[in-house]
């Protein structure tokens, strides 16, 4: 369905499929983009917190990418989904925000349970109330952390954000072959971080 | 269901995405060891990544989005100016003309002996007197075998 540049109302909006949201965004309409954003938001940040580990850094380049979403909305090609143009946005600019990191002194994942005061909803944070299962996360944060940044992209999409072979493949722009490859490798080197965490703190 | 199929199923299958696979994936991984340790492998991975899946909020970004965009417009979709089409049918239409107009046959030229023998003696009339110092048979040969060619393309173009 092609559609006009008069914009829709939020209702209209909600029921229409992503591209043609899309199509709305491109042709200038706002409430457009704020129906994508409240589709979308949170697996984008989601994301983004777990590649980079912080909430404020996470928070800035989901902006970035509804910013970029709506800026090149009208040269969206349509041949990908939506959801997967987006992600390959996010996944640029955390590649970038990576290196940037790199540049810097490091910085250490934020303590579990204060994220868990400042951010969780309260399903999340009942899961995650006692001690041992914060350990455990902090520990697989920590070994995920010492990740390189390719590694840690497709562990974080594969298993956390479940994103498909195909999805991967349009995100990170590789082939099945070396997409297959470079995930076992990830796995290994994972199982491997999980494996020497758990020897330290087992005496 | 075959390896490569359980390869990119069993995480799905695992997150309970596809639980249609259940039957074929245990098919599979009764027959396939190698699978069967992939799909054990998977599931310990799962497990042990099980705690990062408590998921933190997402903080409402349009207020502050509206604010970065709501003096903007997007940018307009890339579309090629009239003069790039006219310019790659101008592009077209000469190679169309230069691959279809109409070749001029080849003229077969055929000398008569004599006629050949005289213009082999009027070009060795032209050359200069061979060099003893030089391999003369051989450079005198060449020599006469140029002029000989230059004659007759001479001698065909001149003939119309």
């Amino acid at each position: 369905m092609r559609l006009g540049r008069t914009d829709k109302s939020v209702g209209d909006l909600q029921i229409l499929p992503d591209e043609d949201v899309l199509r709305c965004c491109a042709s200038g309409d706002q409430q457009a983009l704020r129906e994508l954003t409240r589709r979308y938001q949170a697996p984008i940040f989601r994301f983004l917190y777990r590649m980079s580990g912080s909430r404020e850094d996470a928070e800035e380049a989901a902006m970035d990418v509804f910013t970029k979403a709506w800026q090149h909305a009208g040269r969206f090609q349509y041949r990908a989904k939506v959801s997967t143009w987006l992600y390959r946005i996010a996944a640029n600019l955390a590649r970038d925000a990576h290196s940037r990191k790199m540049a810097r002194p490091q910085e250490a994942w934020p303590d579990e349970r204060q994220l868990e005061r400042g951010s969780l909803g309260s399903a999340e944070t009942d899961a995650l109330n006692t001690l041992e299962r914060e350990d455990q996360a902090r520990q697989i944060r920590e070994a995920i952390d010492q990740l390189n940044e390719s590694d840690r992209m497709l562990i974080v999409l594969y298993y956390l954000e479940e994103r498909d072979y195909e999805e991967m493949q349009a995100i990170t722009g590789v082939s099945y072959t070396v997409l297959k490859t470079r995930l076992a490798r990830a796995r290994q080197r994972l199982k491997a971080k999980l494996e020497d965490g758990y020897k330290r703190t087992v005496p | 269901m075959n390896c490569r199929d359980l390869e990119k199923n069993s995480a799905a299958w695992l997150q309970g995405r596809r639980p249609e696979l259940a039957e074929s994936i245990a098919e599979h991984t009764g027959k396939c060891s190698r699978c069967a340790l992939l799909l054990r492998e998977e599931k310990a991975l799962l497990e042990s990544l099980a705690p990062l899946r408590a998921e933190p909020t997402a903080p409402d970004l349009w207020p502050d989005l509206y604010e970065r965009i709501r003096t903007t417009t997007p940018h307009r979709a890339a579309t090629r100016p009239w003069y790039a089409f006219a310019l790659t049918g101008a592009v077209a239409a000469a190679l169309a003309f230069v691959s279809l107009r109409p070749q001029e046959p080849v003229r077969e030229l055929t000398l008569a002996p004599e006629d050949e023998v005289r213009i082999v003696r009027m070009a060795a009339d032209v050359l200069p007197a061979p060099d003893p110092a030089d391999d003369a048979g051989y450079e005198g040969m060449r020599a006469t075998r140029s002029a000989r060619q230059a004659i007759l393309i001479g001698y065909a173009g001149d003939g119309e």
